[in-house]
């Protein structure tokens, strides 16, 4: 007989999943994003397979995810390639490409500071004064690949912001 | 076996022996006490890691009439 999962039950799973990755990955965005991955792979294997004990299925699941971002984001520390990701035309295409506005750097500055934790804006704050990643990892004390996950959180963030429906860039208010 | 916050929040982060775990994804599956005070702390839990994640950005102050 097929189980039947209602959206509340599925979003109390990938909540479960996300504290389940939260004990093994302090960064909390990461461990959303790998289990809102994880939900859609579970959804996925539902149409061909049959699952019985689902957070059980679910923690193999996410776990497996998390060690492959783990391990890619140990490669990349090891053989970084990213440094035209993250210079200021990288910032600009996007900003201009996915929001279709135009924004001033002020006004990116004034985002920025909205969105971001302290030590993200600070992150942000010294790559734009041209520290390249390493340097950056010193200033804090945290690896090269620390750094750029946290750019790539930065990253993240800039751009679900843009793709919200039409919103108002009036910062002053 | 009583459903206690303490050994629903070691489930959550999957720290508990593997018998225990699988005890506990049928009990939660099946048992309503277990199910409500899951559900109670799963958003405990959530509430402290976007508090933990999120540092609130100050609020301006606010403009003196003087």
């Amino acid at each position: 007989m097929n189980k039947h999962r209602s959206e509340d039950y599925l979003n109390s799973l990938q909540t479960r999943v996300i504290i389940f990755l939260s004990y093994r990955e302090e960064n909390i965005e990461i461990c959303k994003d790998i289990a809102a991955d994880t939900m859609e792979t579970f959804i996925k294997t539902l149409r061909s397979e049959k699952i019985d004990n689902d957070f059980a299925w679910l923690r193999e699941v996410a776990k497996n995810k998390l060690f492959n971002f783990l391990k890619r984001s140990k490669k990349q520390e090891l053989f970084p390639d990213e440094s035209n990701l993250y210079d200021e035309s990288y910032w600009g295409g996007s900003v201009e490409n996915e929001g279709e506005s135009n924004l001033e750097e002020e006004d990116l500055v004034n985002i920025l500071k909205e969105l971001l934790s302290t030590k993200e804006f600070k992150v942000w704050e010294l790559h734009s004064a041209g520290y390249p990643n390493q340097e950056i990892a010193d200033i804090f004390n945290i690896s090269y690949g620390r750094v750029a996950v946290i750019k790539s959180n930065i990253r993240k963030k800039l751009r679900n912001y843009m793709s919200r429906d039409s919103r108002s860039t009036d910062f002053n208010s | 076996m009583e459903p206690s916050k303490e050994l629903l929040r070691d489930y959550l982060h999957g720290i508990l022996l593997p018998d225990a775990m699988e005890k506990i994804d049928i009990l939660v599956e099946n048992e309503d006490k277990w199910m409500e005070l899951l559900s109670e702390v799963e958003s405990e839990m959530m509430e402290e890691l976007e508090k933990r994640e999120s540092p609130k950005v100050p609020e301006p102050e606010p403009n003196q009439g003087n």
